[in-house]
């Protein structure tokens, strides 16, 4: 535990033997002195010897945590507080032990008091994020990011509830004209304009009387240069029947910018509720990368920017801002590991080598650094230099499959047919267009496995055949049309 | 330091030409990234006087997107001595259209060699007069309702008359241009292929008198989709009827064998030339389909973009490719350029076919975007000999331009094949083959009598050598020359075999070397 050893004020005993008062002594002095599994038994005893008192109680709980042994720290701790429910030391250490022991959501509610009865304590609230995170309530972890001023974290955080919430919508409520219109949103927002056309099109199918899907599609049309299409849609919208807002209700909240009021007036399950909810949580995400982009830079806002560029295939950017990153915490690995990444995505081979190297020379048994050593490798048509580093980091986790493709590649790329098939046949479930299959029909081929090789082969065309099919879909998506 | 001169001396060096033709390739680009831009540039080379001396025919653009103001194309006339002039008015090839390949062939058997020329809704077949001058022929069949971007010709019914091959690349729509890029940047960019629907090539049985009859249906050309960028010829599987490569741009290439009676198999896939080993289709441009390890097979290679290599398939026989890129060393070599044109020259002289490629970018601001250069130098790639490449520094580095269209000639008859090569938006590059070995070499121009007149599909051996008349190569370009053989030292020939297209073999016999052979079909 990161915190600071707690001096303990234990109340005197009421029933105490001048040798329990000296048991207790000792016990106090083993923990100013770090000895917490002396101390430990110590407390045991005479929390043995003296029941329910909850100091004592407390005492044992905490050099037992203190001391590793979180889960028999665990009932001291509880003990103490069905005897004195606010005893802040207690609520803390229990917090940290159930997340030591891997039961985060009882971790929740003890820390939850902790931070109520002490606000300002940092690391308590962290305990507290992940908790909350673990336990798979990210919800709870919010108020306390906002006041450890975690935009990132918060940003992230209100990005997995929007996420769960059109989960749970896609779930309930599949083909409706909020599913589509989230849809519409989240392609907009990567400026996906023509795919966020086709789902806007498809949510005004569905829900026609839906407000804010016309002016959205009259949006993509001006930047499409039809501002006389824009027109047509927004004179559409305006015959809508207005929204009344008294009493308010989440899309009214919603449209005046108030989205936690707008959260707390939609939490049902319903259709709308979890339209506005998703909505609700998407603009808190968006809200608080604001807040954390125009903050001075920290590491977080270049991890944001930097992570935002990547998913937009902005490798430029993308690696400028882990650069930023590594400016102000030199030689973190992650981001290290990320900017080598960015580096490989660049085609900057040179650059991503050298500092993939770097880390390899710190972590060379770590199969991700091998994994992308082998990647860089065989980027620059090098498969001989890249096997042994896929080989490893093959061996040091096998499952991981974009390692046993890489591998595959590798042995192919030297005429190692025979060595190759397991790896190709192992990395099959990741083939989404039938490349791996090609690979598989040329490694049988090659191992004079005709047979196998033309039913590999077949497996291809079948693969494409579908993609065909998929993207004749895609192909309607892409179409902005005049209003309907 | 005498073995180290030798070395030099023995590299394959290149000069530019002080006095090119005055080309500029006007691809006409615009703020609206219209694919077409980044693809014209094709060339022929071809002697449309019948003087010995390669002219050169350059493609050119129009303006976008209406198409009506054409750059106009343009024919030099090789004067010799690296002068150059131009002839296009007195020829009336300045054409039309957004025009992006042609093809050199002498499709009516009168002896002088003919010209199509494809474009965007725009081919066009010009009959040479023979008197200096070309008429545009109309109502010959021939379509102009694609995006066609390169031609080939070759008699695929072995009737003696050359029919035509017209690659397609897609669907594109000017007056609607897809925005890709970054808008709120305001950086656009040419956006990927697969916006454009791929489409069928086109395949046109000559039948006489300027005639051609539409044959993708029947040929079973029109089942096939792809994205077509250029076209080369061989008979792959030695059983007498040309067979056809097309490049597909990011999908899988195409190789249609001829099956005598009309129709083509589409093959490229089990054949092994579809994909790379690694079975990503890449963006394939240009293309040579040339035996390079002097096995007696006939070899495929093609340009692509940065890190896709410029993939090798070597006939491994029985109908079967087998992907060399690695093992070529060319994976390692090509992987940081991108290519348009290409072709298997032996440029020394010395028995092996060496790799020329035309280099450049797709994308124009590459650079804000990956580790690579939009402008690029040209490159050779030696062969050893022994299966595999080497890159060489031949002069060719010195300059760096968005290269497209390439062709090879030996432009001043010293037995040597010089280069011509396209640039968007610059002047024409032109570079004499100034290698100082002293290998000979023997060209051989064939004059088909049953066969077609220019015995396109005429396969030649010379010992282990083999090599073929073909005009189609490289990206959207047509080079119709005499069939090129370096020799090493060899001072006499031996024999030298032809198999024509009619099927006729013929045999010569200790020939001398260092000459232009003038061949008719027995």
């Amino acid at each position: 535990m990161r915190f600071c050893l707690l001096l303990l004020t234990t109340t005197l005993l009421s029933a105490q033997t001048a040798a329990q008062v000296e048991t207790a002594n000792r016990a106090k002095a083993l923990l100013s002195q770090n000895k917490f599994s002396e101390a430990a038994v110590l407390y045991t005893e005479l929390a043995l010897a003296i029941p329910n008192n909850p100091g004592l109680l407390l005492n044992q709980g905490m050099a037992l945590h203190m001391s590793g042994a979180d889960a028999r720290a665990i009932a001291p701790l509880e003990a103490a507080l069905k005897l004195n429910p606010n005893i802040p030391p207690a609520l803390l250490f229990l917090g940290a032990s159930y997340l030591r022991t891997g039961q985060p959501a009882k971790a929740l509610a003890p820390l939850e008091k902790f931070t109520a009865l002490d606000p300002n304590h940092v690391e308590a609230r962290q305990m507290l994020v992940d908790a909350a995170n673990a336990s798979g309530q990210p919800a709870r972890a919010i108020p306390h990011l906002e006041k450890l001023g975690l935009y990132y974290d918060l940003g992230r955080t209100y990005e997995a509830l929007a996420a769960a919430t059109f989960t749970q919508l896609e779930k309930l409520y599949p083909e409706s004209g909020p599913f589509f219109a989230i849809l519409a949103a989240t392609r907009s927002s990567t400026s996906q304009r023509r795919a966020a056309f086709f789902f806007y099109r498809k949510a005004l199918e569905k829900s026609p009387t839906l407000r804010g899907l016309r002016p959205a599609i009259a949006e993509i049309y001006r930047s499409d240069d039809h501002p006389e299409w824009a027109l047509s849609e927004e004179a559409s919208e305006a015959k809508l029947p207005p929204l009344v807002c008294k009493p308010t209700n989440a899309e009214c909240e919603f449209n005046a910018s108030r989205y936690q009021a707008a959260l707390r007036l939609a939490r049902t399950n319903s259709l709308l509720d979890l339209y506005w909810r998703t909505r609700a949580y998407n603009a808190l995400a968006a809200a608080a990368f604001t807040r954390l982009t125009t903050q001075s830079p920290s590491p977080a806002s270049y991890r944001y920017l930097a992570e935002t560029a990547r998913a937009q295939t902005r490798h430029t950017e993308a690696a400028d801002a882990w650069r930023g990153a590594l400016k102000l915490v030199p030689g973190h690995p992650d981001f290290q590991r990320e900017l080598a990444s960015t580096l490989l995505a660049l085609k900057d081979y040179d650059e991503a080598q050298k500092l993939a190297a770097a880390l390899l020379a710190q972590e060379p048994n770590a199969p991700d650094l091998n994994h992308l050593q082998g990647e860089i490798y065989l980027a620059q048509q090098l498969p001989d230099k890249a096997e042994p580093f896929l080989a490893k980091a093959a061996k040091a986790d096998p499952k991981y499959l974009p390692t046993r493709a890489s591998l595959a590649r590798a042995l192919l790329g030297q005429g190692k047919a025979k060595e190759a098939l397991p790896h190709v046949t192992a990395a099959l479930p990741l083939d989404t267009d039938g490349s791996l299959h090609i690979q598989l029909a040329r490694a049988y081929q090659s191992a004079g496995m005709a047979a196998e090789a033309k039913l590999a082969m077949t497996k291809y065309q079948e693969i494409q055949a579908r993609i065909k099919t998929q993207d004749k879909v895609l192909e309607d998506e892409v179409k902005i049309t005049p209003p309907q | 330091m005498i073995s180290l001169s030798l070395l030099l001396l023995a590299q394959i060096q290149f000069t530019p030409v002080t006095t090119p033709p005055a080309f500029t390739l006007n691809h006409n680009p615009t703020a609206d990234k219209h694919m077409i831009e980044t693809m014209p540039g094709g060339i022929a080379v071809f002697d449309f006087n019948n003087d010995g001396r390669p002219d050169i025919f350059f493609t050119n653009g129009a303006s976008l997107p209406d198409l009506k103001t054409k750059h106009p194309n343009r024919l030099y006339r090789n004067d010799g001595n690296w002068r150059f002039t131009d002839v296009t008015s007195a020829a009336n090839l300045a054409g039309q259209g957004y025009s992006m390949g042609a093809a050199a062939a002498d499709f009516d058997n009168d002896g002088h060699i003919d010209l199509f020329v494809a474009g965007l809704y725009s081919n066009h077949l010009y009959r040479n007069l023979g008197n200096g001058k070309f008429e545009e022929l109309t109502s010959t069949g021939i379509l102009s309702n694609e995006w066609s971007v390169a031609a080939g010709w070759f008699d695929y019914d072995n009737d003696g008359k050359l029919d035509l091959l017209v690659t397609n690349y897609g669907r594109i729509d000017l007056a609607n241009p897809r925005f890709c890029g970054d808008q709120a940047k305001g950086l656009r960019v040419y956006c990927h292929p697969r916006y454009y629907d791929p489409r069928p090539n086109q395949l046109y049985r000559n039948l006489g008198n300027g005639k051609f009859e539409d044959a993708t249906k029947s040929s079973g050309l029109d089942k096939h989709l792809g994205r077509g960028m250029s076209i080369a010829f061989a008979d792959y599987d030695s059983d007498g009827k040309l067979d056809a490569f097309i490049t597909n741009d990011n999908l899988p290439n195409f190789l249609f064998h001829n099956l005598g009676n009309g129709k083509f198999k589409e093959v490229a896939l089990l054949s092994g030339v579809a994909l790379l080993d690694n079975g990503k289709p890449i963006a394939s441009m240009g293309t040579d389909f040339r035996d390079y390890d002097n096995d007696g097979k006939p070899d495929i290679v093609l340009t692509a973009l940065t890190g896709e290599t410029f993939p090798l398939f070597r006939n491994a026989g029985k109908g079967q490719f087998t992907d060399h890129t690695a093992r070529s060393q060319l994976a390692r070599l090509t992987n940081r350029y991108a290519g348009w044109g290409i072709g298997l020259v032996d440029f020394d002289n010395d028995g092996h076919k060496d790799l020329f490629t035309a280099n450049s970018h797709v994308n124009d601001i590459v650079e804000k975007f990956e580790a690579a250069t939009y402008k690029q130098a040209n490159t050779i790639f030696r062969n050893t000999g022994k299966g595999q490449f080497e890159e060489t520094r031949s002069g060719l580095e010195t300059i760096r331009q968005a290269h497209r269209g390439a062709a090879f000639a030996d432009f001043d008859n010293d037995g040597k094949i010089d280069i011509v090569v396209t640039a968007l938006g610059e002047k024409a590059e032109l570079w004499r083959n100034a290698s100082t070995d002293k290998n000979n070499y023997l060209d051989i121009k064939l004059i088909g009598g049953k066969s077609n007149r220019d015995a396109i599909g005429a396969v030649i051996t010379i010992a282990t050598q083999t090599n073929q008349m073909t005009t189609s190569v490289s990206y959207a370009t047509s080079i119709h020359t005499p069939v090129h053989f370096g020799l090493g030292d060899a001072t006499t020939i031996d024999k030298m075999e032809i198999k024509w297209p009619s099927g006729q073999r013929q045999t010569l016999t200790n020939l001398t070397p260092n000459q232009t052979l003038k061949i008719s079909e027995p």
